[in-house]
């Protein structure tokens, strides 16, 4: 287990780093809430954009924070440090929120994969995206994030 | 019920609205005005308001505060409490002039504001503000009703024996005709959601009401709904949160720091709650009704185009906030029975209609319902009070 929510985010980005690329920002300001990792993909025109929200618990307040997040995202996680009920699962189905476990062995599991979605505001898109444009930064593995 | 602008920065979109028939009063701002301005502004504007004077830190130069003849600085730089000894009559002169020469509909007491109240704070406050105010206005002859100040501090509501005390204190002036009535928000959500706050703050306003007291509650935000069933004189709307809430903070002279801007909110009347404009966003995309669920008002086909820019220091989604919401109150039955019924309904429907956007949307704490069933409770049981 991990004892805090700091040591689960730098182990988290090890994992991130080593299998899906080095394509992320942390942290980002300036959309609507803070997410703890921005992970994108650039194809072709577009740009794909996944967010991360780690906690050690309080998942609901995770789903929203995630919830959140789709408005500048096409896909948004929760990637919680252990399991949870079928109930809470169901919410993360209901919002089309990934949800994902990550445990200090680096054992990274998605328990629901997200369809892909258009983000809810065109403007903070546009603004994440303006932010990494120029970034030559590589992304891999990304089709096994999303349905 | 009348309904108040609660001014402050940006005084020009409340004067805007009023100037458009919304609202019944302007309440004025001194840190915010400067006070020859504020004495230049067109009568009408003025007749039916009031001066808020903000005495609260007595000698805190905070904005234009220092420009008001009032201002205790202004007597004595290093002006501090002991001063007030010698001062307290020429500044209550001073006070009462300003007033005056702005022919505002009423006088107001200032009252100061401590973080923990002296033990001695009712018999200074008598000294200090409210006899040499009460004298001086009875020695020239003036005519106007006269409101006391009073911040209320969330230990006063929870607190019986506080309560009494400043209850007894407020009811036991002679030539004062109602309150300015401020309660502390300390709340770190943007709707209160405390049970015993709101019940004791309703019932609060009630016992004032009960002595014959006119009630004037300043720095309001949508729980004055909750209140309007005490039956108060008048509440207010006010643009940015910090007119919809009272904190010290806004009083204090504190260096510049770099704050995060709020998100843009919109405020609903079905919902009675600020949604934030980011989930309307994510309503458009999931809702196709869920226009619906905000109200109509001359600012909102602009607000509603692709094209337009939310941010929190535009003036669209206040005004149209001031003029949704005067309209909601000025819906209210006049009566208490009528008011308490008629409120209990919207928070039924509110309920609903929550129940259906987060169906699709999934709302965070300061957008969602969750505080409208802890109103309901409230309104249930001070209805069991009043018909013991």
């Amino acid at each position: 287990m991990f004892s805090t929510e700091k040591e689960m985010s730098v182990m988290f980005e090890k994992y991130l780093k080593a299998n899906f690329g080095n394509a992320y920002c942390k942290e980002s300001q300036g959309l609507f809430g803070v997410p703890d990792f921005v992970f994108y993909a650039k194809q072709k025109q577009a740009v794909l954009i996944i967010s991360f929200e780690l906690k050690l618990k309080n998942w609901k307040k995770a789903a929203k924070q995630a919830f959140r997040y789709k408005s500048f995202s096409n896909i948004s996680y929760v990637v919680l440090s252990s399991k949870i009920t079928n109930t809470a699962l169901k919410l993360f189905e209901k919002y089309n929120i990934g949800l994902a476990k990550f445990d200090a062995d680096r054992c990274f599991e998605i328990l629901h994969k997200p369809k892909l979605g258009t983000p809810y505001s065109e403007s903070l898109n546009k603004k994440l995206i303006e932010t990494i444009t120029s970034s030559r930064k590589k992304s891999k593995n990304i089709e096994t994030l999303v349905r | 019920m009348k309904v108040y602008h609660q001014t402050g920065f940006r005084e020009k979109w409340n004067i805007e609205s009023f100037l458009d028939g919304v609202g019944n009063g302007l309440i004025f701002s001194p840190i915010n005005i400067d006070a020859d301005k504020l004495l230049a502004l067109d009568i009408k504007l003025k007749k039916s308001g009031f001066l808020d004077p903000q005495l609260y830190l007595l000698n805190e130069a905070k904005g234009t505060l220092h420009t008001y003849p009032y201002f205790p600085g202004n007597l004595k730089p290093d002006f501090a409490t002991p001063d007030l000894d010698n001062s307290h009559i020429q500044l209550a002169q001073l006070c009462v002039n300003y007033q005056i020469k702005n022919d505002f509909e009423y006088l107001i007491i200032p009252s100061r504001y401590y973080t923990d109240n002296p033990t001695t704070y009712f018999a200074q406050s008598t000294d200090y503000f409210v006899t040499p105010f009460c004298d001086y206005v009875r020695e020239n002859k003036i005519q106007k009703k006269t409101l006391l100040s009073v911040i209320v501090k969330t230990i006063m509501l929870s607190d019986e024996e506080k309560r009494n005390e400043v209850l007894n204190w407020i009811t036991g002036h002679q030539n004062i005709e109602g309150v300015y009535l401020i309660f502390e928000n300390n709340f770190t959500s943007k709707q209160i959601k405390d049970f015993d706050y709101l019940l004791n703050a309703i019932k609060f306003i009630k016992v004032l009401k009960d002595n014959q007291m006119e009630v004037h509650l300043g720095y309001s935000n949508t729980e004055s709904l909750l209140y309007s069933i005490a039956m108060p004189d008048s509440i207010t709307v006010g643009s940015y949160e910090n007119l919809r809430s009272f904190g010290i903070k806004r009083f204090q002279d504190l260096a510049i720091t770099q704050m995060r801007p709020p998100n843009a909110r919109l405020y609903s009347t079905q919902l009675l709650q600020w949604i934030d404009y980011e989930y309307i966003q994510a309503m458009k995309n999931l809702m196709p009704d869920y226009a619906d669920f905000f109200d109509d008002s001359e600012f909102r086909p602009l607000m509603f185009t692709p094209e337009f820019k939310w941010h929190f220091a535009k003036p669209e989604p206040y005004k149209h906030y001031f003029y949704v919401f005067d309209r909601q109150i000025k819906s209210f039955p006049a009566t208490q029975e009528g008011r308490i019924e008629k409120l209990k309904g919207i928070i039924k429907n509110a309920l609903v209609l929550f129940k259906k956007i987060e169906d699709k949307v999934l709302l965070d704490d300061n957008s969602d319902g969750s505080h409208l069933p802890t109103w309901f409770n409230v309104i249930n049981a001070f209805q069991k009070e009043i018909t013991k």
